[in-house]
């Protein structure tokens, strides 16, 4: 099953990704994300998360992973939308001071109309 | 007196799908029970990572079994353990500690035991160098209609 879709527009490098994302998704995602990073040199490498349905410490761990390599080309990393529970997991790391956690207004306006 | 309502127990291999299928497991063992949506989550998530570092940590380079069991009691309380036959962990403070992992090269970041910490009203971990590790955990659920206190 597809769990992650990869697109490149305006300087960001945006990771979609979907469904359940554990240690054996990772595995199959992370050469992926490397890969098209080092290729095009992205402003932001920027996680989607709004379709994420459950996410353990190896999604972490996929994200905070991209974070040496990204710092090195000058890419920042960016999570949009995550929702609560990715979140406060996201807080529980520390990683604040690293990246930027993001609310789009789309997705935002998506939650009042459910 | 609590009761014993229900129990699971099952083993598996230490491949990587059955991080899922544990997780499948758990959920479909806890429906009956009615929970919480996001209890039901947070045990997801901490069994998730039990299993996970057993695949990872205890059959590094190996295989083996994995064995998973869930016990429910009448005052809504649920026993879960995970254990494995693995190498076992030498330093058991420093290895629950946020943030420490052994496997930092493989993008590993140290939260699995405090989330399974977070998530679980008590976590203990009993460990053995060369024998393997056994985690239990045990969470209260939040009453529910459909299931009054016994
Ligand atoms: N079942 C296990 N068998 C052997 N070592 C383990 C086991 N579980 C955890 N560990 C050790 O404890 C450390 C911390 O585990 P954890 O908090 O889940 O972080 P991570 O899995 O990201 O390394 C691991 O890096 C590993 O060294
Ligand atoms: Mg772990």
């Amino acid at each position: 099953m597809e769990k992650s879709r990869i697109q490149y527009s305006d300087g960001e490098l945006i990771v979609h990704l979907y469904g359940e994302i554990d240690h054996h998704s990772v595995c199959a995602i992370r050469n992926g994300i490397d890969a098209a990073m080092y290729e095009k040199r992205p402003k932001s490498l920027v996680f989607e998360l709004s379709d994420v349905d459950f996410m353990d410490s190896s999604g972490l761990g996929l994200i905070l992973g991209r974070y040496a390599k990204a710092n090195e080309i000058g890419t920042g990393i960016i999570v949009r939308n995550p929702k609560l529970r990715q979140e406060n997991m996201l807080k529980m790391a520390h990683i604040q001071k690293i990246l930027t956690i993001q609310h789009t207004e789309a997705s935002q306006n998506e939650k009042k109309a459910e | 007196m609590k009761k014993k309502l229900n129990e699971i127990r099952c083993t598996f291999c230490s491949v990587s799908q059955n991080e899922a299928l544990a997780r499948s497991i758990v959920t479909g063992f806890l429906l009956s029970l009615d929970p919480d949506v996001d209890e039901l989550a947070d045990i997801r998530c901490a069994v998730s990572e039990a299993v996970t570092n057993c695949i990872v940590h205890a059959y590094r380079q190996t295989s083996g079994d994995i064995r998973l069991s869930m016990t429910y009691y009448s005052d809504r309380t649920l026993k879960i353990t995970v254990a494995d036959n693995g190498c076992g962990i030498a330093d058991l403070a420093k290895a629950r500690t946020p943030l420490f992992t052994t496997a930092p090269d493989e993008d590993r970041c140290g939260m699995g035991f405090s989330i399974m910490e977070s998530f679980s009203d008590k976590m203990t971990v009993i460990s053995h160098v060369g024998h393997g590790t056994k985690i239990t955990m045990i969470r209260r659920l939040s009453p529910s209609d459909k299931f009054p206190p016994t």
